[in-house]
């Protein structure tokens, strides 16, 4: 009967399915497997290793001039600065210290990931000397937030490429002397 | 034709289920023959009925009962069927057999709508009902002064928590299903409306609001006819991937066939706060101010020789000011001790900015139909001011449900309902909102500005804080939200053969939100910047905001359905479906920047120029299933039910993008049996067990398992410039997949003689595994955190219902009670991690996720007195330098001599152990009354608004609660115990001083009504009923600094991974009194 086809017809469409549609792709976000296929993608990714350099001058003011007589603080214990500038031995949780290791950190990841990306996607980048510089300035950055990490906590683990969370935990901290 | 339409009247009488029926005979030779019926129609109590309606089935030849209960009526065949039908009494189906005279009786139709309950994609009778499903009974909505759902469900049903998270009218409350069972995924359960499932929303932001809406949103409480919440795992298992949290069925009301009945609703009162915070009043806050600053004064200026009793002159030549110059710091104001204080106003805040707001309500409807065709359709207009200046809901509503037979086999219908609301809501709850700025402000001011301090021209008062006064910023700032939102679905069934029925849906639910908000230039900064100058931009300050979201579902879905019986004791019923869902959701935020152009424009093209705020951009997200259940029973005395769903989402990583739920439950009707025939007491008995696998698919990220690129800029060059930089912003976690719920479930209903009590009883245990959780990681990966499925958390609760008649006859008592138990407790984190402090975005942590504990458990270091001189001398442990006599004492948890993190203890949680919610219910001589008594106990709030309100270290110019005049003020006169003394110097630590019972109980509802009926004596009028309710209206709870232990409003924790919201600055609940009439024409 007409109604029977009808029917069927739907039902395969239906299941005819959109088992593709589950693989979505962001609409509005980039990802690491579309994203760095561009000249102007490569500068990008350098231009957000420097990102981490935003909170540099706060830091400094937070964690290491405060202890000093540049600069006195007259809150009473009521702010996150006040452990650090009365050289309480229970900083370990404080707000200021955390963001220092996870923002040269994430630093040094983004540093790390261009570097990556250039070796990996070497064609896309543009211009041999263009490839250059951007490694030359994520190296530098990379070893520039090294440099601040290792004045406020000594030794570190070398980290030079993107490491997965379960390779994250084994990397011990190297002395000092290595880190330089 | 008309042969046919014999027939098919024929086959409209073999599926009636009337005990009534007779089978029809063959029709007579002549078809003029005309017969006429009569009778008496009466109640069970053998008095007459009036205005019942009479009507010949399948045709429109209708009349009414007579005042005596007559009536008469002509029949078009002997052999017809008369339908005897009322409002509020069981529809009556009697097959005339030849009779010229008919008398019957009525009966109410208490317990009509109990006998079957909506179950996922499709009904059961409750007597077959074998997982844990609570229904709620929403035609008596109308008259309750409710503007959402969710607030018609508190305290209803056993198992279901609303939390009144709250006060603005039309906003979103929480709700919460046998309770919290995940971390990082939303707690929200999942809405079916009309068996359209609206796509799961959670509070995003962590901060208890839903920013990008809530399924609830917008839906006329007036359209609802019933709810069903499918608790455990066996009844919510065939919703799969989205019903860890339980599911809450929402059924609109349906025409039925008969005659149309029109009704009339409306009601209109007003409504105001319903607790009031008491501050200090200008006195009391002299009183606090005097002490504290006399005491810095000698603390800084005693060895000089200065003393408390240093008038002003002395005290300005000390500190070295010139003579008339104040240091507010330092000095006092003459005129405090000044008799009648002249040139000083005493303002209550909260008594400036609350009012009782007009509330009104319109509501129309028209139901109806004949066999063919059956139509509800509605038009609802709401009003509600609130009860803070400049706060105001609106909405309109509408819906059409229509429904065609269109022939024997084939039945479709549609489903529309276009809605609009406005909220008005100038920014009042949260923190630095109006509502806390108001309990904070000052209430000591210059008479010449009274209650619009530092507001246009005016100026602060030196004493005062500097906040801008909250009645200016009420009556100038605007935030306004229109939320424009159409739900519709249409729908066929198919009967291929008999038994065997196809039906397929099609659904749409689009919301178009949009926010703007507007704050002038005088409502901000100080009067500085205010004032012209000859050429400073005034309207630099001034600034704006437009935000909005599209929310968009698209769901087909498409069911075989199955049912026979065989040998007439083996009942079976098969589904099998599939369906698709997508989902989708566009975001627009701008902001002003630089300010405005022009003072008389208030929308965003004013501004002199505009940057992207918030969230822009859109995602999208689709859900694929098959699903398929078995129900079977045996002499419905063995009940079995299985079902089976496989879900596939595209929000899920590459490697597990599909998951399995399948659900087993029995049930035994033990009544049934054969032994329990001597039995008199049970009426009713049934066992029931079931258990089944349920997902969580709610993550606040469509797109979480993917390494997306976010953006971190930066500014670089000689003439610095900002330019673009673009890196990964989260970790990829490909095995991303659902979080799964494994429930178990027993249960007992019960009825006992003949139903006077009954009720049901069930025990459940809730294990949520494999939770989205943001795992911790080491920081040298880049991340702090990383999405992954780790983790698991166990409730265990108990829920009992229980409903009884206590007192029929001419005054009857009914009374419904549920009470449920929950507790809920950390399983395992992640591998070799025993808790989670969560990170908290005001200074001080106090919670934490911990092992072997629940879920967002308070952890602060507890107060345990105050410091003596004692404890000075024997060098009690201390937080910080500074504590001195008279400031709290804290326990020192691990014996090391000083108050650090490590001292803090678990000292409460924030879910209650207990809910509970009582009805009753009394009828006499057409009137009734109905209360609803709600409460919970067992849970504690740790209130943010303390940091505003009563911090140690806090200075004087910001008020505090009234409870402060209870301080600590001396070694003999410690006070009340919680606050320490006004002056303190050593800073802050997060403690108990805080901390709060989060119990209380509320009437939440009163109605007296009257029914009309009696005495306006018309047939075109079927029912009338005028009512008087009151929300609200008396209550008690142990939040004593505060105004609504459930608020929810500010985001207290720094890491949307482990939300946490709190209440820093809600308003209390909304108590209402309306005076209304309802009419069915």
């Amino acid at each position: 009967m007409k109604k029977n086809s009808f029917l069927i017809l739907i039902a395969v469409m239906a299941l005819a399915s959109c088992k593709k549609d589950l693989n979505q792709i962001p609409i509005s976000a980039a990802t690491t497997s579309t994203f760095y296929q561009q000249p102007s993608d490569f500068i990008q990714g350098v231009n957000a290793t420097y990102n981490a350099l935003r909170g540099y001058p706060d830091r400094l003011l937070n964690l290491s001039e405060i202890r000093s007589d540049n600069i006195y603080g007259v809150s009473v214990a009521v702010r996150d600065w006040d452990p650090i500038n009365d050289f309480s031995p229970s900083i370990v949780s404080n707000v200021y210290v955390e963001e220092a290791w996870s923002t040269d950190f994430n630093g040094i990841f983004k540093a790390n990931t261009v570097l990556d990306e250039i070796k990996k996607n070497a064609g896309f980048v543009g211009s041999a000397a263009l490839a250059t510089r951007l490694q030359a300035e994520a190296r530098f950055l990379r070893a520039f937030y090294y440099f601040d990490l290792i004045r406020y906590f000594g030794k570190l683990p070398i980290i030079d490429h993107p490491v997965l969370v379960s390779e994250a935990s084994a990397i011990r901290r190297s002395s000092v002397d290595s880190v330089y | 034709m008309k042969r046919k339409k014999i027939i098919f009247l024929l086959l409209i009488c073999c599926f009636t289920l009337s005990s009534h029926y007779t089978r029809a005979q063959n029709p007579p030779a002549s078809p003029n023959a005309a017969l006429t019926v009569s009778g008496v129609v009466s109640d069970e109590n053998g008095k007459p009925l009036p205005g019942i309606t009479v009507q010949v089935k399948g045709t429109s030849t209708s009349t009414l009962t007579g005042a005596d209960g007559a009536y008469r009526i002509a029949l078009p065949k002997p052999n017809s069927i008369l339908v005897f039908s009322y409002v509020g009494y069981q529809t009556l189906e009697i097959g005339v057999n030849n009779r010229m005279i008919i008398n019957t009786s009525m009966e109410l139709s208490t317990k009509a709508l109990s006998d079957v309950v909506v179950i996922g994609y499709g009904s059961q009778s409750k007597r077959d009902v074998t997982g844990a499903v609570s229904s709620f009974d929403a035609r008596k909505l109308e008259e309750r002064p409710l503007q959402r759902i969710d607030q018609a469900l508190v305290g209803q049903l056993a198992g279901v928590t609303v939390k009144q998270t709250t006060g603005i009218p039309g906003k979103a409350f929480s709700i919460q299903v046998r309770g919290t069972g995940s971390i990082s995924g939303g707690n929200e359960p999942l809405y079916v409306i009309d068996g359209f499932p609206l796509s799961v929303n959670s509070s995003n932001t962590g901060n208890g609001t839903f920013t990008t809406g809530n399924p609830l949103d917008n839906i006329n409480p007036n359209d609802i006819e019933r709810i069903e919440v499918l608790k455990d795992a066996a009844a919510a298992a065939i919703y799969g991937s989205r019903a860890s949290n339980g599911v809450v069925i929402i059924t609109t009301k349906r025409g039925q066939s008969g005659r149309t009945k029109i009704n009339f609703n409306t009601y209109a009162g007003y409504n105001a706060a319903s607790k009031k915070l008491t501050m200090l009043n200008g006195d009391q806050w002299i009183d606090r101010a005097t002490e504290m600053i006399n005491a810095a004064y000698v603390l800084k200026y005693g060895s000089a020789g200065a003393t408390a009793n240093d008038d002003a002159a002395t005290r300005a030549a000390r500190i070295g000011l010139a003579p008339g110059q104040i240091n507010t710091a330092y000095m006092l104001d003459p005129r405090w001790a000044m008799p009648g204080h002249p040139g000083l106003e005493f303002e209550d805040w909260q008594n400036v900015i609350e009012r009782k707001g007009q509330m009104q309500n319109y509501e129309v409807s028209a139901s109806g139909g004949t066999d063919i065709v059956k139509y509800f359709i509605s038009g609802n207009y709401a009003n509600q001011d609130g009860f803070i200046v400049g706060v105001g809901y609106k909405a309109y509503s509408l819906r059409a449900n229509i429904e065609v037979n269109a022939s024997r086999r084939l039945k479709f219908g549609v489903n529309v309902a276009p809605t609009y609301s406005i909220t008005q809501d100038p920014g009042v709850e949260g923190k630095d909102a109006i509502f806390h700025q108001s309990l904070s402000m000052t209430p000591v001011q210059e008479d010449t500005v009274g209650s619009f301090p530092n507001i246009g021209k005016n100026a602060t008062y030196f004493w005062s804080n500097s906040l801008n006064g909250p009645l200016g910023k009420l009556t100038h700032n605007i935030g306004t939200t229109r939320r424009y939102r159409t739900l519709g679905t249409v729908y066929g069934e198919y009967q291929i053969i008999k038994g065997l029925n196809f039906r397929s849906s099609l659904n749409l639910d689009n919301t178009d939100n949009i926010t703007t908000t507007y704050v002038p230039y005088i409502t901000v900064g100080t009067l500085a910047a205010r004032t012209f100058t000859g050429s400073n931009n005034l309207l630099a300050a001034t600034s704006g905001t437009y935000t909005s979201y599209r929310r968009q579902t698209f769901v087909n879905e498409n069911t075989l359905t199955y049912n026979t019986v065989i040998n007439d004791v083996h009942s079976l019923n098969i589904l099998a479906g599939y369906s698709y869902n997508l989902d989708r959701l566009d975001r627009v935020g701008i902001s002003s920047s630089g300010g405005f152009t022009n003072a008389a424009i208030q929308t965003i093209n004013a501004a002199a120029a505009v940057v992207l705020s918030g969230t822009n951009g859109g995602t999208k997200s689709v859900l694929e299933s098959y699903f398929s259940r078995v129900q079977y029973g045996y002499k419905d005395k063995y009940l079995l039910s299985a079902s089976l769903r496989s879900d596939g989402s595209s929000r899920f990583g590459i490697n597990n993008q599909y998951g399995i739920f399948p659900s087993a439950s029995v049930a035994w009707r033990i009544i049934e049996e054969k032994f329990m025939n001597p039995v008199h007491l049970f009426s009713d008995l049934k066992v029931r067990a079931s258990y089944g696998v349920n997902g969580n698919n709610n993550l606040p990220n469509d797109y979480a398992s993917i390494a997306t690129i976010g953006s971190s800029g930066y500014v670089l060059g000689g003439t610095p410039a900002a330019v673009i930089g673009q890196g990964p912003n989260v970790l990829a976690n490909p095995s991303l997949q659902w979080e799964k719920s494994q429930t178990f479930d027993i249960g007992l209903d019960f009825g006992i003689w003949s139903n006077r009590l009954s009720g049901s009883f069930d025990f459940y245990n809730k294990l949520n595994t494999k939770l989205l959780l943001n795992v911790q990681v080491p920081e040298v990966t880049g991340f702090q955190t990383y999405l992954t499925n780790v983790g698991s958390v166990r409730n265990i609760g108990q829920e009992l219902e229980l409903s009884s008649r206590n007192l029929v006859g001419r005054f009857q008592w009914n009374t419904t009670v549920n009470i449920s138990h929950n507790t809920n407790k950390i399983v395992s984190l992640a591998p070799g991690q025993t808790q989670i402090i969560i990170p908290n975005g005001l200074e001080t942590t106090d919670q934490i996720l911990r092992v072997g504990q629940p879920l967002n458990s308070i952890y602060v270091v507890r107060q345990i007195g105050f410091m003596t001189q004692d404890d000075i001398n024997k060098h009690v442990a201390v937080y910080g330098t500074g504590e001195t006599v008279g400031d709290p004492k804290y326990q020192d948890l691990n014996g090391d001599g000083v108050i650090t993190e490590a001292d803090k203890q678990i000292v409460g949680h924030p879910n209650p152990d207990f809910t509970y919610g009582v009805t009753n219910s009394l009828h006499f001589m057409g009137f009734d009354l109905s209360v609803l008594i709600q409460g919970q106990f067992g849970g504690s709030i740790y209130s943010d608004l303390g940091r505003a309100l009563t911090r140690t270290g806090q200075g004087f110019t910001d008020n505090a609660p009234e409870s402060y005049t209870q301080r600590w003020r001396s070694p003999t006169d410690q006070g009340a115990g919680r606050f320490s003394k006004a002056y303190s110097t050593f800073g802050f630590v997060a403690n108990t001083d805080w901390l709060y019972s989060s119990d209380y109980i509320r009437v939440r509802d009163i109605t007296l009504g009257y029914d009309l009926k009696g005495a306006i004596r018309t047939n075109a009028i079927q029912a009338a009923r005028i009512y008087l309710t009151l929300e609200n209206f008396f209550g008690h709870d142990k939040y004593y600094n505060g105004l609504n232990p459930e608020a929810a409003n500010t985001t207290i924790s720094s890491n949307s991974s482990y939300p946490e919201a709190g209440d820093y600055g809600g308003l209390p609940l909304a108590k209402s009194f309306v005076i209304g009439i309802n009419i069915t024409l």
